[in-house]
């Protein structure tokens, strides 16, 4: 056993990704840690294309982005569309937007919500 | 000269696959409770920092007297920078296990990409850290059980292979069957992701009973019967547990026998993943 045991490139290879890896992910970790979360969350919403179906219901897709730093949990998001004097109201509830992240829901109307207003009605810290 | 440099990567890739085996033994369960990735959704840097710690902790301690190399480490710097390997196998298949059931997207924000691999590869890392305990087993025993099991015929060896592939299915499978995760996982998969499951429940099935080279293993490509051949056994075992994954939903009313052919196949193979892994698991053990 004096010669160098050849067996050593191999894991040597597995030993330098495996710290490449690692290495990587305490970055990813101490970057964040760095970049403490201040922002409470903050929501844009974008709205999709309408589709409609036969029994005149409209679906409208929307995508919900929280820029803020924190989670925000149960986040309301609601639709208002004034119909002919009447509001038509459509909620959904997203259980978990994490920090800067993006989720995607449905709102269903009976009309179509092309002049619909829509905002962030509540939301829980987690 | 070659064939030595063969071997030695040879050596490796069955160690690592060892250890990806045993990752999946331990973790799977882990994988399929929504609370542990919901909890990644607002774990603090600080936590993810103390979380690789322990995860780290855990396998140097480990590494003493186990690991998921065939050649134990001796020296300290060996123990020490096994785990470093030990630490990277648990975070490379829990980041693609999670991608696998679409937990991690795209649009998912870093905090919460790092905080669901982490706090998923910490079961997944002390996985890595027995890996040899759990699967090389004891070395004496198969020797009388190998010339016991000679003498039997093909069909009772099958037989035998089917009945320890059933338990380990069922064992996992009624465990995780009446989870809400089945269908939360199973309703946000596209086609494609499910033959990608599929694969991967092959493939996992696979290193766990041959390519790392396990206890049993020698003895089993000497065996008659329905099992022996590496990718025969593999199917058989795949298409019990998935028989046994589609009976535990059945008869945990997750579905229905009046529900859509679609739901019966997208639950079914979201379940055959970790029960393919407890039939696997459960033809080492017997």
């Amino acid at each position: 056993m004096t010669k160098p045991d050849p067996r050593n490139r191999a894991e040597s290879v597995s030993l330098g990704i495996s710290l490449t890896l690692l290495i990587g992910v305490i970055a990813a970790v101490s970057s964040l840690w760095l970049s403490p979360s201040v922002n409470p969350p903050q929501f844009t919403i974008q709205r999709g294309v309408i589709r409609s179906d036969d029994d005149n219901a409209y679906y409208l897709p929307v995508t919900l982005t929280n820029d803020g730093d924190a989670t925000a949990a149960q986040v309301m998001l609601e639709g208002s569309l004034d119909t002919a004097g009447s509001e038509e109201l459509s909620s959904t509830t997203f259980d978990f937007v994490p920090a800067r992240s993006a989720v995607e829901g449905v709102l269903i109307f009976s009309q179509e919500p092309t002049t619909v207003t829509l905002r962030v009605v509540s939301y829980q810290r987690p | 000269m070659a064939g030595h440099n063969r071997q030695i990567w040879q050596t490796e890739l069955d160690d690592l696959m060892r250890g990806v085996a045993g990752a999946f033994l331990f973790g799977a369960p882990f994988l399929y409770t929504m609370e542990v990735w919901w909890k990644g959704n607002f774990t603090s840097p600080r936590h993810m920092m103390l979380i690789l710690g322990i995860a780290y902790l855990s396998l140097v301690l480990l590494n003493v007297k186990g690991g998921f190399r065939s050649e134990q480490a001796r020296t300290l710097g060996q123990i020490l920078s096994e785990s470093v390997e030990g630490l990277a196998i648990a975070l490379i298949t829990a980041t693609l296990s999670l991608i696998l059931i679409g937990i991690l997207r795209f649009e998912t924000g870093l905090d919460a990409i790092m905080g669901r691999i982490l706090t998923v590869a910490l079961p997944f890392s002390i996985g890595v850290g027995v890996a040899n305990n759990v699967l090389q087993g004891s070395e004496d025993e198969p020797q009388t059980r190998s010339r016991d099991r000679d003498r039997g015929n093909a069909w009772r060896h099958t037989l035998s292979d089917t009945g320890s592939t059933l338990l380990g299915a069922i064992a996992v499978g009624s465990s995780i069957a009446p989870t809400d995760e089945i269908p939360m996982i199973a309703s946000s998969l596209s086609p494609i992701r499910l033959l990608a499951i599929i694969a991967s429940s092959l493939f996992i099935s696979y290193i766990i009973v041959f390519q790392a080279n396990f206890g049993a293993q020698h003895r089993r490509r000497s065996q008659p019967g329905l099992f022996q051949g590496p990718i025969s056994e593999t199917l058989a075992s795949y298409l019990i547990s998935l028989a046994i994954s589609l009976l535990m939903l059945w008869l945990f009313q997750v579905v229905r026998l009046d529900d859509p052919f679609n739901q019966w196949v997208s639950y079914g193979i979201v379940l055959g993943f970790p029960s393919t892994i407890g039939g696997a698991a459960g033809r080492l053990a017997m």
